[in-house]
């Protein structure tokens, strides 16, 4: 399984290169981008940001939002997916 | 009774094409607010010469346009220095720090101190030869040529392929996609700017700005780095997002060095995804934005007339990633009978309204 990590970027840490305002706004501090995003996007990746495992999120997800584990694993692949093609997170 | 601090300044037009006079003003007076301030202008209708703010002028001269040469400068300066006594010079536009610098030692002998780059520093930030300095020093760029025909630049642009940006060794800047408009825009450019006319790589992207001073031994004494939030037509930055990129900063400190810069500058960057930041200009002034960095924490001009004055250094901040500005048009209000007097006698001293300083900050 691949294991995404956020892209720290060489402003520092993950932890500090994106800012979160609210459940909906995040500013990545290293390229000045900002997005809004969803609540779950924003669940999802708060916990990237701060350094949580794929397989732990996909639970976090799945308990947080009650959905089935098979559905989780598919809407934070499909998200990570679209964070790796916007450079946020890299695969390692 | 000794002399105020005065400074002499160009670049005061605050229009859709902004340049930084008024900013620098507005950034000094915010520590040193009794500085008295000459405007040193080319145009009677330059926007900063009506302001009542804090970025007003105590005095105004008309100096002769940058092709007239620097003996006409020179002579010019020496009534200007004759009659206001001024100790200190920020040049803010590009085409006239050629004839600044070939007057430098004679201004020094009137006892006008400046910081500015050295001839060999600004010659390889040029417009023309930014793509050797890039290739020599392993700096991503855009590919860049320069041309003194219009023929030899359509080969350069079918070399690059269409699109392609035509820009001039000093300002503007379109963007062509056939060789009838780049001739077009070639004899446009020529007419207003001279030769050589540039032909760059059309690369879309984020644009990134750089504001900093470099001091006596090419260290950069303070900088702030923002992504360009909001366009203008032109391409001019309208609003600005701070960034926090360590890599980045570094690029711009090599590029310091390797130039033996010293004073202020402003380096722009294009950055598409998953690509280095390449190098897009140098300029050898602050930008119209300097004053945004000024407010929170990175007061660059104030620095400047710090280190003119020979006074202790003070402490900039690092900016804060995620402080943004958006720049707001204002309307000034002014009387015919300064734009009169100004066109007139290409000179005005102390407004006929007294100046209404906003609170400094």
């Amino acid at each position: 399984m691949t294991r995404n990590k956020p892209h720290a970027g060489d402003g520092g840490s993950p932890t500090t290169r994106y800012r979160f305002y609210g459940d909906q706004f995040v500013l990545d501090t290293l390229s000045g981008n900002f997005y809004r995003v969803t609540p779950t996007a924003g669940f999802i990746l708060r916990r990237l940001v701060a350094g949580t495992e794929l397989g732990e999120l996909v639970n976090l997800v799945a308990e947080h939002f009650k959905i089935d584990r098979s559905r989780a694993l598919r809407d934070v692949e499909m998200f990570t997916s679209e964070l790796r093609s916007l450079g946020i997170i890299e695969s390692a | 009774m000794s002399e105020p601090v005065t400074i002499a300044i160009t670049g005061l037009h605050r229009g859709d094409n902004p340049q930084p006079g008024a900013s620098v003003i507005r950034s000094m007076r915010r520590r040193y607010p009794d500085l008295r301030v000459v405007a040193l202008s080319y145009d009677p209708l330059e926007s900063g010469l009506y302001s009542h703010n804090i970025d007003h002028v105590d005095a105004i001269y008309l100096l002769p346009f940058p092709m007239k040469g620097p003996q006409i400068l020179l002579d010019r300066m020496r009534y200007i220095h004759g009659k206001e006594k001024f100790q200190f010079l920020v040049p803010c536009l590009d085409s006239e720090l050629d004839n600044f610098l070939t007057i430098y030692p004679e201004l020094e002998k009137l006892g006008i101190t400046a910081m500015l780059p050295s001839k060999a520093a600004l010659d390889l930030r040029a417009k023309e030869n930014l793509g050797g300095f890039c290739a020599s020093h392993a700096i991503p760029g855009p590919k860049t040529y320069a041309a003194n025909d219009v023929a030899t630049l359509s080969r350069y642009a079918a070399e690059i392929g269409y699109p392609v940006y035509v820009k001039g060794k000093y300002y503007e800047a379109f963007l062509v996609y056939s060789q009838v408009d780049l001739a077009e825009h070639f004899d446009a450019i020529a007419r207003v700017w001279g030769v050589p006319v540039l032909v760059q790589e059309a690369l879309f992207g984020d644009e990134y700005d750089v504001v900093g001073l470099a001091d006596g031994n090419s260290e950069v004494v303070g900088s702030c780095a923002i992504r360009k939030l909001l366009r203008t037509s032109s391409g001019k930055g309208f609003g600005g997002i701070v960034i926090d990129d360590r890599k980045l900063d570094s690029t711009v400190a090599q590029i310091i060095k390797s130039l033996r810069w010293q004073g202020p500058f402003e380096i722009e960057f294009l950055k598409m995804p998953r690509r280095p930041h390449l190098l897009f200009e140098i300029n050898p002034r602050f930008p119209a934005w300097v004053d945004f960095p000024a407010q929170i924490g990175c007061n660059l001009p104030a620095y400047l007339l710090g280190l003119l004055r020979g006074e202790g250094a003070v402490k900039l901040e690092r900016c804060d990633a995620g402080q943004m500005f958006i720049r707001h048009s204002l309307d000034l209000v002014a009387d015919i009978a300064e734009l009169a007097k100004l066109s007139t006698d290409g000179e005005y001293v102390a407004g006929p309204l007294a100046p209404k300083t906003e609170a400094a900050s």
